[in-house]
């Protein structure tokens, strides 16, 4: 198994909340006990390596006018899975876009997230991406509640690495 | 509509600040101030207004988006359906494990949907089998992604004004 990308007192550091201040990154090293210069370092390496997606602000999307949360689940025969994932992957609305196994009384393999204002909204957008990506058989499953929303946490796991 | 009114106001450096700082953050010493400098606004500025978007909960964090396969860990969506008298007391206990980051109730057959982001295969396993087990669930379905197409959550933020008149 390869090596995860930073140790764990790195890790820790870098997963804190950045202090809103003149110089962030100099706080959460010297609190984590590391270097303004190598924790600037980290990131950016992990950034230009893809073990950090992005680094930046996490927003709360229902706080920002996004309330309905749309679930599109789409039943795409295996020949066109590629073609109709990247197509969808393609439009800026998706947030999400995952090929997933079907099981049963439920046989859409193709998953997309959509975030709208409202479910009037997201609907409009599940229409336009249906006449698009040419799929007939489709759901759209709204969330009626949010039992947890929480960023996920890497570090502070017990007994899972060395460093 | 009464929540309508809760809704923090965004003015219009809000919206720019919020997409600034999803999109562009600098990796540098002074990230807040070479933001003002794009902004033309003092950083003092940038301090205040980033602060109370917190405050507000707008922003739920400042950091980086990790990679889970790049830091050992892995992903997985399970599809329950639970018993409705019980979903509520299915959410709370599914929403305990450290494992689980995103848990919702849906309007379907399936009605609970979680996903986890877990530090080993035997970790995802070990929360899906309690999950499975508890009262009330009548079927429940691991749904590890076959294939990523995309992720990318960021939000296009707008202009509001605060319905509550504030």
């Amino acid at each position: 198994m390869a090596q995860p990308f930073f140790d764990e007192r790195m890790l820790a550091a870098l997963e804190r909340d950045l202090p809103v201040t003149h110089r962030p990154f100099r706080r959460l090293a010297e609190e984590a006990g590391l270097g303004e210069t190598e924790v600037l370092q980290a990131i950016r390496s992990g950034l230009r390596s893809g073990a950090i997606r992005r680094y930046g602000a996490l927003l709360a999307h229902r706080e920002i006018g996004f309330e309905a949360n749309a679930m599109i689940v789409w039943q795409v025969p295996e020949e066109r899975i590629e073609e109709a994932g990247a197509l969808l992957a393609a439009d800026a609305r998706v947030t999400h876009c995952y090929q997933r196994p079907t099981f049963p009384g439920f046989p859409y393999n193709l998953y997309t997230m959509v975030h709208a204002a409202t479910r009037d909204e997201a609907m409009t957008i599940v229409a336009d991406l249906a006449k698009r990506v040419n799929v007939e058989q489709f759901d759209v499953i709204f969330s009626l509640r949010e039992f947890k929303k929480a960023s996920p946490t890497y570090s502070g796991w017990e007994g899972r690495r060395g460093a | 509509m009464a929540e309508e009114l809760s809704r923090p106001a965004l003015d219009a450096l809000d919206a720019q600040l919020l997409n600034a700082l999803q999109a562009d953050f600098s990796i540098e010493p002074a990230p807040f101030a070479a933001l003002a400098e794009k902004l033309g606004v003092p950083e003092s500025v940038v301090i205040r207004r980033v602060e109370a978007l917190k405050e507000a909960g707008v922003i739920r964090k400042i950091g980086p988006v990790l990679e889970p396969g790049r830091m050992g860990f892995v992903t997985l969506l399970v599809a329950m359906k639970v018993a409705p008298d019980q979903v509520e007391a299915v959410g709370r206990q599914v929403s305990e494990f450290q494992a689980v980051t995103h848990n919702y109730q849906r309007d379907h057959a399936y009605n609970l949907w979680f996903t986890m982001v877990a530090p080993s295969q035997e970790e995802a396993e070990r929360v899906f089998k309690k999950a499975a087990a508890l009262p009330g669930v009548e079927a429940a379905y691991p749904l590890p992604a076959l294939r990523r197409f995309k992720v990318s959550v960021r939000f296009a933020v707008k202009e509001r004004k605060g319905a509550g008149g504030a």
